[in-house]
C-alpha cells in the first residue's frame, strides 16, 4: 500500500469516526471531495482494517436502509456509517449511560411499531408503554428517541427512525428467522 | 446433447443455491420456461447417462419449487405471526428481558467525541477575532428615529383606551351591583369571563380594585374552587389578601360550563 493510500485511509477513518454535529456518518460526495475519486477502495481497506477492531462500515440511504456498495452512482448520496460488527456487552451499554428502562422503552415501542405495519399513532404507544413505564418517563424518551432519529415523528404519527434501521436488526429483536 | 442438458443443470443448480441463499428471489426464477427447454429436449434423448441427467435436472427444479413454498411459507409467517407475536413479547417481557433482547439486536453507531488540537486553534483564533458583544449588538440594532403612530393602532394594542378608565370601572360597579341586589352572590368566575381574554383580565383587574376600596368583598369556598363576590363587609378590619390566577385552562372551563 502507497503511502499516499495509507494517509487516505486514515483520512477517512477520522472523517468517519469524528462524530457530526447533526446527523451521524457522512455522505459518498464528501468523501469523493476529500479523498478522491477511488474513496470506495478506500473504504473498503479501512472497512478491513476496522473489522479487526469488530467495527464495519455501512453504506446507508438517508431512510436509514443499506446499500449495495457496487453502485457508484448510488453511493454518492450514501451515508457511511461506522457501526459495531457485533452486539456490546450489556457492561458497556451501562457504562455508556444507557439505563435499562430506556433500552426496554424502545424496544417495546419498536416491537410496537412494527407490528402496526410500520408506524402507529404516538398516543397509542404511550398507552400501550404506560402499562409497564410511568408516563412522564414514556414521554420524556419518546421525544429523546426522536431527536436521536430511532423514530420519526409525523404529525401524531410514529415511525421507524433512520437509526434503527441502521443499528437494529428488527428481525431478531422480534424474534423472527433471519 | 449431453453438453446443453449439463449447461442447463449447472444452470438451475446455480440458481436454487442463490435461492437458498436468499440472494435471489426464488420467484425471479421462470421454472415454466426451464421445464419448457427440458421437454424439448426430452424426445432427443438417447442413452442412459442422458435420461439420467435429465432426472438430476427435473430433482433440482422440484426442489426450487420446495424453496419457492418455503419462501412463502416464512414470509406468511413474517407477515401474520410475526407482529403479534413480537407485540405480545413486549407485554409479557420485563424490563430487563427487553433491555437485554434490544441490545442483542443492537449494533449501535461508533463516534468519537473529540477536541483536536486543530479545532482549538480554529476555536482560539476565533475567539480572537470575535468583536466584543456589546459593539456587535450596536451594530446589529436598527437606528432608531421619531415617528407618528397611528391612534387605531394604539388602541388595538391596548396601550391606550377609548373609555377612561374610572368610568369603566363604574360601569362594572353598576352591573355587580344590580346582580348583587337580586342574588346576594355572584359567582367569580361567571361575572369576569367574557369570550375576549383582555376584556375577561381587565374585569378581573376591575374587581380587584373594587375589593381593594372595600365596595365589595370576595369569598373562597375553602372545599371546591369556587369564588363568590359579595356585597361588602361591615367590619372596619381589613380583610385578608387574596391572589386569582386567571389561567387559560380555568376560562376554557368556566366557558364550557357556562356553554352546558
Amino acid at each position: 500500500m502507497s503511502r499516499d493510500f495509507r494517509s487516505k485511509v486514515k483520512k477517512a477513518a477520522a472523517m468517519l469516526l469524528y462524530r457530526g454535529f447533526r446527523r451521524r456518518g457522512v455522505m459518498g460526495w464528501e468523501l469523493r471531495k476529500y479523498i478522491g475519486k477511488d474513496y470506495v477502495d478506500v473504504l473498503r481497506v479501512l472497512n478491513e482494517e476496522l473489522d479487526l477492531l469488530g467495527l464495519t462500515i455501512k453504506a446507508v440511504s438517508d431512510s436509514g436502509d443499506e446499500l449495495d456498495w457496487n453502485d457508484e452512482t448510488i453511493l454518492r448520496k450514501a451515508y457511511f456509517i461506522v457501526v459495531l460488527k457485533k452486539p456490546p456487552p450489556f457492561s458497556i451499554v451501562k457504562t455508556a449511560g444507557w439505563r435499562i428502562d430506556d433500552l426496554a422503552i424502545l424496544a417495546a415501542t419498536l416491537m410496537y411499531i412494527v407490528s402496526k405495519r410500520g408506524k402507529a399513532n404516538r398516543n397509542d404507544v404511550e398507552r400501550f408503554l404506560c402499562e409497564k413505564f410511568p408516563k412522564w418517563k414514556v414521554e420524556q424518551n419518546l421525544d429523546r428517541f426522536i431527536k436521536l432519529g430511532y423514530l420519526r415523528e409525523e404529525g401524531e404519527v410514529l415511525h421507524i427512525g433512520w437509526r434503527t434501521k441502521v443499528e437494529v436488526n428488527l428481525k431478531k429483536l422480534l424474534g423472527l428467522p433471519e | 446433447m449431453v453438453s446443453r442438458l449439463e449447461k442447463l443443470i449447472d444452470e438451475i443448480l446455480e440458481l436454487l443455491e442463490k435461492a437458498k441463499r436468499r440472494e435471489i428471489d426464488p420467484f425471479d426464477v421462470d421454472v415454466k420456461s426451464l421445464l419448457d427447454e427440458l421437454s424439448k429436449l426430452f424426445p432427443k434423448l438417447r442413452s442412459e447417462d442422458e435420461y439420467s441427467l435429465d432426472m438430476k435436472a427435473l430433482h433440482s427444479l422440484a426442489l426450487l419449487i420446495k424453496e419457492q413454498e418455503e419462501f412463502v411459507r416464512s414470509e406468511s409467517a413474517l407477515l401474520v405471526l410475526g407482529p403479534l407475536l413480537a407485540l405480545l413479547r413486549a407485554r409479557v417481557m420485563s424490563s430487563e428481558e427487553l433491555a437485554t433482547l434490544f441490545i442483542e439486536s443492537w449494533n449501535p453507531i461508533v463516534e468519537l467525541e473529540q477536541l483536536t488540537t486543530e479545532r482549538m486553534e480554529q476555536a482560539l483564533d476565533y475567539w480572537i477575532k470575535l468583536i466584543k458583544y456589546g459593539i456587535r449588538r450596536e451594530k446589529s440594532l436598527p437606528s432608531i428615529s421619531v415617528g407618528l403612530v397611528d391612534y387605531n393602532y394604539l388602541r388595538e394594542t391596548g396601550l391606550v383606551y377609548d373609555v377612561v378608565f374610572e368610568r369603566k370601572l363604574e360601569e362594572v360597579e353598576k352591573e355587580l351591583k344590580e346582580k348583587l341586589g337580586r342574588s346576594g352572590k355572584v359567582d367569580y368566575w361567571n361575572f369576569i369571563v367574557s369570550n375576549d381574554f383582555r376584556e375577561t383580565v381587565f374585569r378581573a383587574y376591575c374587581i380587584s380594585f373594587l375589593a381593594t376600596q372595600g365596595k365589595i368583598s370576595l369569598y373562597r369556598n375553602p372545599l371546591g374552587d369556587e369564588i363568590f363576590i359579595l356585597p361588602p363587609e361591615d367590619t372596619e378590619s381589613p380583610g385578608s389578601s387574596m391572589v386569582i390566577v386567571i389561567s387559560k385552562d380555568v376560562l376554557d372551563r368556566v366557558r364550557k360550563k357556562n356553554v352546558s
